[in-house]
């Protein structure tokens, strides 16, 4: 017995019982046979691949990393874990120079940012699309999220920073490169939110990418340097004061809790329940009767909410669906959970381009029935997805959350002056 | 986060539960780790399907009467058993399931995955059972199986149909989609099949069937494969009488069933927190105070009462260690054969002790810890002890029953 306790097999593929429930909730095997599926790729395979590396397949690619399956699976087998580490381990083309490109969110954003007009505009012009489309095989069809010419960190620097000392309690605020190079206005309402309840936030020393595009890309010693200098920063900030380390995007959240330990070996179990995200941290402070919100009463919406995929896995839906609830005005209307295809880099890839927006299908129709003011969801890639397959604006909750507020009845509530 | 009740599993008797307290107005949370065992539901349900001596029951009211006092149905009492079981439907049909069961308020017959009749409760309308058989223009059938589907089994379906007196021919039926999915072989699956079956798919589907020369005045036998929203056009293109038959594995049935009483839930404004493991919990003076999950951090989830509905070892609601059966959450007291030993019998076929193993609770399902009754925690479904539910046919009566039994109590005491 001592045997069996203490040979737990990686991601607990010994625990498969082979009842196939994964298979049945992986959103790419009925539409790309190609794809061997979960059960196949993951605990089944794994067994060969452990005796022999031929048994790897090259089809593993399609995969999305939703880990779907994984939240399926009665016996909890990391299924997602199992393929995504075989794929690093014996994949044998290097990554690809497009593959890099799409990886490196941040060296591409930094770029992007300074000339944002003109990125933006050669990104969407056809001829720049098809040359991407032939020569690196980024899908034509694909629209490329704005770069912002202001970075969300540049305002920061310049219209808050020195304000959030005035605060006792602090958080540090891990933005993640969609915020910073495309989506400030997010950043904007998550500060105005918490320094609304009397909370200041502060950035972390160094921030990289979480590193989730470099993984699925398979840059992996570069999301290892990544990931190391972000759990240096984020062990800094808590040890300076800081309450948690709070995300918006649920991926970066997902990628830093869950990816750097199983994927990449980084042992994190001393921080890892401060990293977490925005609506967890508040939900969490609104139960212990920390801070309270105050919403205007003006404030009418009907709201569809997507459930990501890594949102899913962690579990945190429930933060972002009760918060959106309690604003009195929010008709809220939560779709069923389906992965809406573009899975962070995947769905860019010209191979995947069709898969993807096949997967994404009951999703947008169900959006076009239930014809919402707007959707909201907790991940940026998702955000591109729908608004460019439905053409429905999508909102991150904590922006909803900071455009429903009275900010000066809930400054009252939350016993600050002025 | 509060909840008036908190529900520990989303199967048939967690799902029940929750829906019927939804219902009554209360504030409710379903927290469940995984899918449950209602995804292999073939779409019938038994209440008793065979007695204490294994013979198919064919008065159900006597039958109930000659359970062991520890069975579950024994703890409801025989004669609280009928009105259950039709708040039970009722409530299945608020969901929008439509159910087919004998008239008498007995056993029908029901034909399973491998083709054979089995007693049953309840079944699913638009499978092949008893009355849907009756229903068929002719005495005629026609089991069509998926070339290369190999969780549905056409010749042995067939062989027991023409045993009860229909004439019945078997074909096979093949679509280039199917072609396309049977790359990954393992892939071929009833839920996989379904969804390259949809739209122009199914319309191809209809048209190879047309194809096969089946005779005329054969009602077609077709494994559950096709999604019910997409039925009306599947009847437009093939414009002929069709049944469905049970598949093994992960059914669209049992599905199909899982997400109504989702949606229903849902619509009630039911929380459900998907993926959650409970594993921890705290006690006061035999009441529970508090459960933590794997996903909440430092968060608890706090309610006056909680339904533990985890399910037997398929759901890791009882785990077997090598020298004992435990409850591996709670720390609930759990009636077992102490003896590895004696969990088995030799006879592969006849009963096994170990498969009445589950929870210890009251009279009322209050489940025990340390030999005394938890006063805010029950426990209902096939996590509970006294039922073989494999062997007597009984899952989702006793799921279904005992939900019922412990959200009436609750609803009554509020
Ligand atoms: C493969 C199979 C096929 C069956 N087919 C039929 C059939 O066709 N007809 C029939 O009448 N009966 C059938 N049964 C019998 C079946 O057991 C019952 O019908 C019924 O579905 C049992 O429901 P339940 O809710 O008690 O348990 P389950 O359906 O097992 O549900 C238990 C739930 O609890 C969750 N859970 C467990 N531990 C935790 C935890 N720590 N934290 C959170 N959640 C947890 C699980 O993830 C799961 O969702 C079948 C059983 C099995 C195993
Ligand atoms: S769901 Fe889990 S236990 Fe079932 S086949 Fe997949 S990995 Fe194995
Ligand atoms: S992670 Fe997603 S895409 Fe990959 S096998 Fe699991 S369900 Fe399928």
């Amino acid at each position: 017995m001592d045997l069996q306790n203490e040979n737990i097999s990686i991601h607990n593929f010994e625990q498969c019982t082979k009842c196939t429930v994964c298979t049945v909730s992986c959103p790419v095997t009925p539409i790309n046979p190609r794809y061997p599926g979960p059960k196949q790729a993951g605990p089944d395979g794994e067994r060969y691949r452990l005796k022999n590396p031929e048994f790897f397949d090259e089809a593993f690619k399609y995969c999305l990393n939703c880990k779907r399956c994984e939240v399926a699976c009665p016996s909890d087998v990391r299924i997602g874990d199992i393929i995504l580490s075989a794929r690093l381990k014996h994949t044998k083309k290097r990554p690809s120079l497009r593959d890099t490109m799409l990886a490196e969110t941040d060296a591409m954003g930094s770029l992007a940012t300074i000339c944002a007009p003109v990125v933006n505009l050669t990104l969407s012009m056809s001829p720049v699309k098809y040359v991407m489309d032939r020569t690196f095989g980024i899908d034509n069809h694909r629209r490329f999220p704005k770069y912002t010419s202001t970075k969300f960190v540049t305002w920061f620097k310049r219209h808050a920073a020195s304000a959030q000392k005035q605060y006792t309690r602090q958080v540090s605020y891990f933005h993640g490169c969609y915020v910073n190079y495309n989506y400030p206005a997010l950043g904007r309402a998550l500060v105005g939110l918490y320094n609304a309840v009397g909370i200041g936030v502060n950035l972390l020393e160094r921030e990289r990418c979480c590193g989730v595009a470099k993984i699925a890309n398979r840059l992996v010693k570069e999301a290892t340097r990544d990931a190391e200098i972000n759990l240096t920063s984020i062990r800094k900030a808590l040890a300076d004061g800081s309450e948690a380390v709070i995300a918006t995007s649920s991926t970066c959240c997902f990628t830093m809790r869950d990816e750097y330990p199983h994927i990449l070996g980084l042992e994190n179990g001393d921080i890892r329940s401060s990293i977490t995200l925005a609506v967890a941290h508040l939900s969490r402070l609104i139960e212990r009767g920390d801070i309270k919100l105050v919403f205007r009463e003006d404030y009418r919406r009907r709201i569809a909410y997507h459930t990501p995929c890594h949102m899913e896995r962690m579990g945190f839906t429930p933060y972002s669906i009760s918060l959106l609830e309690a604003i009195p005005g929010v008709e809220l209307v939560v779709l069923d959970s389906n992965c809406c295809g573009i899975a962070g880099t995947y769905g860019f890839k010209k191979e995947n381009y069709p898969t993807s927006q096949a997967i994404g299908e009951p999703l947008f129709r169900q959006i076009a029935d239930v014809a919402p003011d707007f959707v909201a969801t907790d991940c940026e890639t998702c955000k591109w997805q729908i608004e460019m397959s439905t053409g429905h604006e999508v909102k991150n909750p904590v922006e909803i959350l900071f455009e429903a507020l009275d900010v000066e009845a809930t400054r009252r509530a939350n016993n600050l002056n002025n | 986060m509060r909840f008036d009740t908190i529900i520990i599993g989303a199967g048939l008797a967690g799902m029940t539960a929750a829906i019927r307290l939804a219902e009554s107005g209360a504030k409710v949370a379903v927290v469940s780790a995984g899918r449950s065992a209602l995804l292999f539901n073939t779409g019938s349900f038994g209440l008793l399907g065979f007695d204490t001596a294994h013979n198919k029951v064919n008065d159900r009211a006597k039958a109930l009467t000659e359970l062991p006092e520890d069975h579950p149905y024994s703890k409801i009492g025989a004669g609280g058993i009928p009105s259950l079981a039709d708040e039970a439907r009722a409530l299945l049909e608020r969901c929008g399931l439509a159910f087919r069961c004998s008239s008498n308020w007995n056993n029908h017959d029901r034909i399973s995955p491998l083709g054979i009749f089995r007693p049953a409760w309840l079944t699913l309308d638009g499978l092949i059972c008893e009355s849907t058989l009756a229903d068929m223009p002719y005495r005629r059938a026609a089991v069509v199986g998926l070339a290369g589907f190999l969780d549905f089994y056409p010749r042995f379906i067939a062989a027991s149909l023409r045993k009860a007196g229909y004439e019945c021919d078997v074909f096979t039926v093949d679509t280039p989609d199917l072609q396309a999915l049977r790359a990954s072989e393992t892939e071929m699956r009833a839920v996989n099949i379904e969804r390259t079956l949809h739209g122009y798919g199914l319309i191809r589907f209809a048209e190879e069937l047309k194809k096969l020369n089946i005779p005329s005045d054969a009602t077609l036998i077709l494994p559950s494969v096709i999604d019910k929203d997409e039925l009306e056009i599947f009847n437009q293109f093939l414009r002929r009488p069709f049944l469905f038959a049970p598949t093994l594995g992960v059914s669209l049935p049992g599905i199909s069933i899982h997400n109504a009483m989702v949606s229903r839930l849902k619509e009630l404004g039911g929380r459900i927190f998907n993926g959650h493991r409970v594993n921890g919990a705290d006690y006061e003076d035999n009441r529970l105070t508090g459960v933590t999950t794997d996903k909440l951090d430092d968060d608890r989830l706090v309610a006056d009462n909680y339904i533990f509905a985890a399910g037997s070892f398929f759901s890791h609601g009882l785990m077997a260690e090598p020298d004992s059966i435990v409850e591996p959450v709670l720390g609930l007291d759990v009636d077992a054969p102490q003896e590895r030993s004696a969990w088995f019998t030799p006879d592969l076929f006849g009963a096994q002790p170990v498969m009445k193993s589950g929870v210890a609770t009251d009279g009322d399902f209050k489940a025990k810890r340390d030999g005394k009754a938890i006063t805010n925690l029950y426990a209902v479904g096939s996590v509970l002890s006294g039922a073989d539910s494999v062997r007597e046919d009984s899952g989702a009566g006793v799921a279904m029953l005992t939900a019922l039994r412990v959200a009436d109590s609750i609803i009554k005491h509020n």
